[in-house]
């Protein structure tokens, strides 16, 4: 019995670890959103629009890949859980209900990056292969 | 003169502030339908079939600056009695002001906060699981308020949420109220989990003369089935409304309870009651088939909606080309409960296109 139950720690451990690793293909960037670090939790859940205002009270603009993007479907899947389709559809929808600003989407990591350079509050998420100014770089926990 | 020179300078210095800010998003929505009715209580050519252009409506989102946006929402529709047989509206034109948090403060035109329908999907059809809006919507459900809103979304844990409203009621124009007497709505949720929402809202009005017909009701003004004269005296209108939610990957469900109390000093407190239950199994991302149940009563003795009872049994299909269109067919069979409208007694084929652009 205590075997089985060390066997599944074991097993729940390595999952999260495999869970992060593919998280770490990306990084994530916002320009002064008052924190430089966030838990995957509340990044997700700025990602998904739950919150209005960061602590420095800019207002959180969502930057996110559009269809064109080579990674849409991947970048969806990791931060909503759900096809880049379904994430449009949520979009659309929680913009329509007023429950948020209009996410930014834009065709290329680079246009990600540039966005999030110009406007205060953005946050996006970009492959771990693009050049990202240090100022501009979140760490997620 | 100079008053008016320094009044265009600093207008000019804040809207070229503000064209360098805003940002914008505009959409469309809009639907069309074939459909196909069977009158099961009549000989006399039972059976119509037609195609109907729906309403489009014109939505703009936009952002001036930190902390402060607008929205609005313009529908053209078809209205009989128009030179052009189309209308135009505002349904909603709102300012938001995000003063701290989660916490807002709305003003303008809004839908108002009742019912998680109301709140969520209103003009668009393409959001809808289904074709029709619940029965109710058409009759008791003040779909549009003006005035002051306060709101708080994803508080806590649990995602609490609240929307506090005062404004003009359901008797009112979108420009004039009669009352004195605000209308209030007081709406509550909680999102536990993902793609669930569980909430309960209490909507009062003081009618002052219940026959007049403001821009608030529902979207059937002055119901086919009133006989008789209209009362014309003073109306308590209290509404309670509960919504339970589920939109998972697999299966969907919605059901939206409301009871009405329309009390007046001639016949006393008319209690009315609408269900509506929606049950959706999401095949895999585009195939949707569901089941709807749709009950809506109204009192004998209710002088504003009048005695009105109808069952509707709907099974639908629903194919979603991607987020922007998608394919609805229904089939609906409505029913009048009591002896006196037995001019309901249906089979309804529609099929529907619903999109965005």
């Amino acid at each position: 019995m205590g075997f089985r139950i060390l066997a599944l720690f074991i097993c729940l451990i390595s999952f999260s670890k495999l869970q992060a690793q593919s998280f770490g293909n990306y990084q994530v960037i916002g320009n002064s959103i008052g924190v430089s670090s966030l838990s995957e939790t509340n990044f997700k859940a700025y990602m998904k629009g739950k919150y209005t205002l960061w602590s420095n009270n800019h207002q959180v603009l969502v930057v996110f890949p559009s269809s064109d993007h080579a990674k849409a479907e991947e970048i969806s899947r990791l931060v909503y859980n759900r096809s880049h389709t379904a994430t449009r559809k949520y979009w659309l929808s929680v913009v329509f209900q007023g429950r948020s600003i209009a996410p930014k989407f834009c065709d290329t990591d680079q246009e990600i990056l540039e966005f999030v350079k110009s406007k205060k509050g953005s946050i996006g998420i970009v492959s771990k292969s693009v050049g990202v100014p240090e100022n501009l770089k979140i760490t997620i926990n | 003169m100079r008053k008016v020179i320094l009044l265009l300078i600093v207008f000019y210095c804040c809207s070229s502030t503000f064209s360098q800010r805003v940002r914008s998003v505009v959409n469309g929505y809009g639907h069309m339908s074939y459909n196909l009715l069977h009158n099961l209580k009549t000989n006399n050519d039972p059976t119509k079939s037609f195609f109907a252009l729906g309403e489009h409506d014109l939505f703009v989102n936009s952002y001036f600056k930190d902390r402060i946006s607008f929205l609005g929402e313009f529908v053209v529709k078809y209205t009989k009695d128009s030179p052009t047989t189309f209308s135009a509206s505002i349904d909603r034109a709102r300012l938001k002001f995000d003063y701290y948090k989660n916490h807002s403060v709305m003003v303008g035109k809004l839908y108002t906060p009742i019912n998680y329908w109301n709140d969520v999907y209103n003009h668009g059809r393409v959001f809808f699981p289904s074709i029709d809006r619940p029965t109710a919507f058409s009759y008791i459900i003040p779909l549009h308020s003006i005035g002051l809103q306060l709101q708080g979304q994803n508080l806590g844990k649990l995602n609490f949420g609240y929307d506090v409203m005062i404004g003009n009621g359901i008797s009112a124009s979108d420009v004039y109220d009669e009352n004195l007497t605000p209308a209030t709505t007081v709406s509550l949720h909680i999102k536990p989990f993902e793609n669930f929402r569980i909430g309960a809202s209490y909507f009062y009005d003081y009618l002052k003369d219940a026959s007049v017909t403001g821009a608030h009701t529902g979207h059937t003004i002055a119901p086919s089935h009133i006989h008789g004269g209209i009362y014309k005296g003073e109306l308590n209108y209290h509404l309670v409304s509960s919504s339970i939610s589920y939109f998972g990957e697999k299966y969907e469900f919605l059901n939206e309870f409301s009871y009405n109390g329309a009390k007046t000093d001639t016949l006393g407190l008319a209690n009315n009651f609408a269900n509506y239950t929606y049950l959706g199994y999401r095949i895999n991302e585009k195939n949707t088939p569901f089941v709807i149940f749709d009950f809506f009563k109204v009192a004998d003795n209710d002088l504003y909606t009048y005695h009105y009872d109808i069952m509707k049994f709907h099974l639908g299909y629903r194919y979603e080309f991607n987020e922007l269109l998608n394919l609805k067919a229904q089939l609906c069979y409505a029913r009048n409960l009591t002896s006196d409208h037995n001019d309901i007694s249906n089979l309804e084929f529609k099929v529907q296109f619903s999109y965005g652009f």
